[in-house]
């Protein structure tokens, strides 16, 4: 009978516990299954590093055809590969045509061997896009900046954007052939963003025909030809857009044409004067501009961010422009600088010259020109003239500024924002402490000497009182 | 539940077991802070997170190894067992005790947020999502403690065995092992299966979520629901010895 009582109770006790144990990993199955599918995760990382933009999610909702998404690895598990995992689960979750996997490439070389080749170097962690027969590689070196952002979700989704049509890559086009300048900051946003960077020779080929595109003129040292600027005016009233940089320090020839053009042509003047501000940045070589009311610097304006310049050259807006022109100043110095010529201010010793005024001063213009054709038709050709180059190449990388934001806005702007993906890099977890060596030592001695002695003293104490109680 | 909790929670401070696990806990948690962070001057806290979970392997079995195999060695389990008290609120006043000290150790190292804030600017929501899943990983150690203290009455095996289950599951996580890259082919099916079965025991895997300050379902539903499990199967393995 005790028995029987007992094998029933061993029986009822081991049911429920096998019970127990099914149902706990079938409800984590459920989950773990669900969360592949759908997001269940909430984000409180500092810029939301795990949660895809709403620009991302309109991309890749629009993905219609299969998307095979690989991870270069080693077979071993990095902090890197988790947060690009992590994020990549997002893309997964929001369209269920992309699929993500990892693949080893010391066990599997000869299936990422075709790849390599567009690959410098191999790089672990980068990832192989494929899609209708077509691929794009995104290299790991481009996910993180060294100032702790992340650009993956960035360069994914511009790497996705790539095998749509409405997304595909738009070109901006370099002059070449009067001693430009390299765009080597810029270009690789430029990359990033999914623009396809294209050099070529103003004098021997043509302005290109798409008005969809983009002309930068970076930092020339040689004066353009009558027949550029022909070229040049002719893009212009197609609704081409250009952006001309020039060169503070140029002492090269003139560039008597090129600035004959924009002033008489659009009215903006290029003094030969260079900028200097008396209200710089605390230990930096930068100088803080002023926002204008220009729609292309709103967005900062109102994200109160910081754009940084160094010596310019000042650009002036004729006070009568020609017809069909509007111009306005995106940049401006404070009210506190003055310009004068690079003798003049070397002459004494880079203080204000007596008969320069102070005031504020364009840094960089925005113009647009409307043309009619013979039956009317309107088009819009946008130029943009800055005094330096830098505000829109070398400062661009420096994220404590928002240099790079107004490249883009930019080019949004002249581009009409069609089909754009403008997705800003993000602040991974981490920041820098101040803490002095002193500092550290104190807060050694007291939460790893002072607090823990302090605890196992009490307990001795307890430990005494009970034995000799 | 009460009256045990109550009676739990005096016997630690009135023991030098409490204090031990606080000084240690204290001690190696700060240790890790100050070189992690202060040292590398470094305002994020998912280093600390990612290596924390180490120092639990070592001293939650200092803090559960006594709670039910002392009750078997000292015959006070017979008391117990044969009050007028439910074994699930033995079993719980026991458990809700053992996560109360660790609770204190955790109030005491949320002060390293303070520290942080002096000289930098952390992010605060990532960090609580960090100590919040910490916490619930310390939970679910402190369950499978007591369910290891409740198969034996020797302290010292109880401990032992508590470290080796928390070293194992822990372990897991940290050598990355993979069947699907050796069983291929036919038997790539078990590889995969094995490998969800590593994934799911591995600790670490779950806790990655709240390391980088995201608050996940899946971790969160998975810790609350072993620490519930292993709950019931320290009732069930008490009821047992109850019914013998």
């Amino acid at each position: 009978m005790k028995n029987k009582k007992n094998f029933r109770y061993s029986v009822n006790a081991n049911t429920l516990i096998i019970g127990a144990i099914v149902i706990v990993l079938l409800l984590n199955s459920i989950l773990i299954a669900l969360n592949d599918k759908i997001s269940l995760q909430l984000d409180f990382t500092y810029d939301e590093i795990f949660k895809l933009t709403d620009e991302t999610k309109e991309i890749v909702s629009k993905i219609d055809e299969d998307v095979e998404i690989l991870m270069i690895t080693d077979g071993s598990d990095t902090e890197m590969y988790s947060l690009v995992r992590n994020i990549l689960d997002k893309y997964t979750q929001e369209n269920s045509k992309i699929s993500f996997s990892e693949i080893n490439y010391v066990k599997n070389p000869i299936e990422i061997k075709p790849y390599l080749d567009e690959m410098p170097t191999m790089q672990l962690g980068s990832l192989i896009l494929k899609s209708a027969g077509k691929h794009e590689i995104a290299n790991s070196k481009d996910f993180f900046t060294n100032n702790s952002q992340s650009n993956v979700e960035r360069v994914v989704t511009g790497k996705l954007a790539n095998f749509m049509d409405e997304y595909t890559i738009s070109e901006i086009m370099l002059t070449s052939g009067h001693g430009e300048a390299a765009m080597t900051s810029a270009n690789a946003i430029f990359e990033m963003e999914g623009y396809k960077t294209v050099s070529f020779d103003s004098l021997t080929e043509n302005f290109p025909k798409d008005a969809n595109s983009l002309v930068i003129i970076c930092a020339p040292q040689k004066d353009f030809g009558a027949e550029e600027i022909d070229k040049l005016d002719k893009y212009l009233d197609n609704g081409g857009n250009v952006q001309i940089y020039f060169d503070p320090y140029h002492t090269g020839e003139d560039l008597t044409k090129l600035e004959s053009y924009l002033a008489e042509e659009w009215g903006i003047v290029r003094s030969k004067n260079v900028v200097f501000d008396t209200q710089g940045i605390e230990g930096s070589q930068y100088l803080l501009a002023e926002l204008g009311d220009h729609e292309i610097v709103k967005p900062l304006k109102e994200g109160q961010k910081r754009v940084a310049y160094i010596p310019a050259n000042p650009i002036e807006i004729s006070d009568t422009l020609p017809v069909y022109v509007e111009a306005g100043a995106l940049l401006t110095t404070s009210n506190s600088a003055y310009s004068a010529t690079m003798e003049e201010i070397t002459a004494n010793a880079y203080q204000k010259p007596s008969d320069s005024e102070k005031g504020k001063i364009n840094l960089v213009v925005a113009a647009t020109r409307k043309n009619y054709d013979l039956d009317g038709k309107e088009t819009t050709g946008k130029l943009l003239v800055s005094g330096t180059a830098e505000t829109f190449n070398s400062i661009v990388s420096d994220t404590r500024f928002a240099n790079e934001d107004l490249l883009l806005n930019t080019i949004g702007w002249m581009k009409g924002n069609s089909a754009n993906i403008s997705i800003r890099a993000k602040i991974l977890p981490s920041g820098q402490l101040m803490l002095e060596r002193n500092q550290f030592w104190s807060w050694f001695v007291v939460l790893v000497v002072i607090i823990p002695v302090l605890l196992l003293a009490a307990g001795l104490t307890v430990f005494v009182k009970r034995r000799y109680k | 539940m009460k009256a045990i909790f109550k009676r739990e929670i005096k016997s630690y401070f009135k023991s030098p077991i409490g204090y031990i696990f606080l000084a240690a806990f204290m001690f190696f948690a700060s240790l890790m802070f100050v070189f992690i962070n202060l040292s590398a001057q470094t305002a994020s806290m998912s280093g600390f997170f990612q290596n924390i979970s180490m120092i639990f392997v070592f001293v939650i079995p200092v803090l559960t190894m006594r709670t039910m195999s002392e009750e078997r060695k000292s015959k006070t389990d017979q008391l117990l067992l044969t009050a007028p008290v439910k074994i699930t609120d033995i079993v719980l006043g026991k458990f809700f005790a053992a996560a109360s000290v660790l609770l204190i150790g955790f109030l005491a190292i949320l002060s390293y947020i303070f520290i942080l804030k002096l000289y930098g600017n952390p992010a605060v929501a990532e960090i609580m999502v960090g100590f919040l899943g910490l916490f619930l990983m310390g939970l679910l150690y402190v369950a499978i403690g007591i369910f290891m203290s409740s198969i034996t009455e020797s302290q010292v095996i109880a401990a032992v065995s508590t470290f080796g289950v928390l070293f194992f599951i822990w372990f897991l996580g940290l050598i990355g092992l993979s069947f699907s890259s050796v069983l291929t082919g036919a038997l790539s099916w078990l590889g995969k299966a094995l490998d969800w079965i590593l994934g799911f025991i591995s600790v670490n895997q779950r806790f990655y979520d709240f390391t980088v300050g995201t608050l996940n379902f899946v971790p969160v539903f998975y810790f609350v629901s072993l620490t519930a499990l292993f709950i019931f199967l320290s009732i069930q393995v008490v009821e047992k010895r109850r019914f013998k």
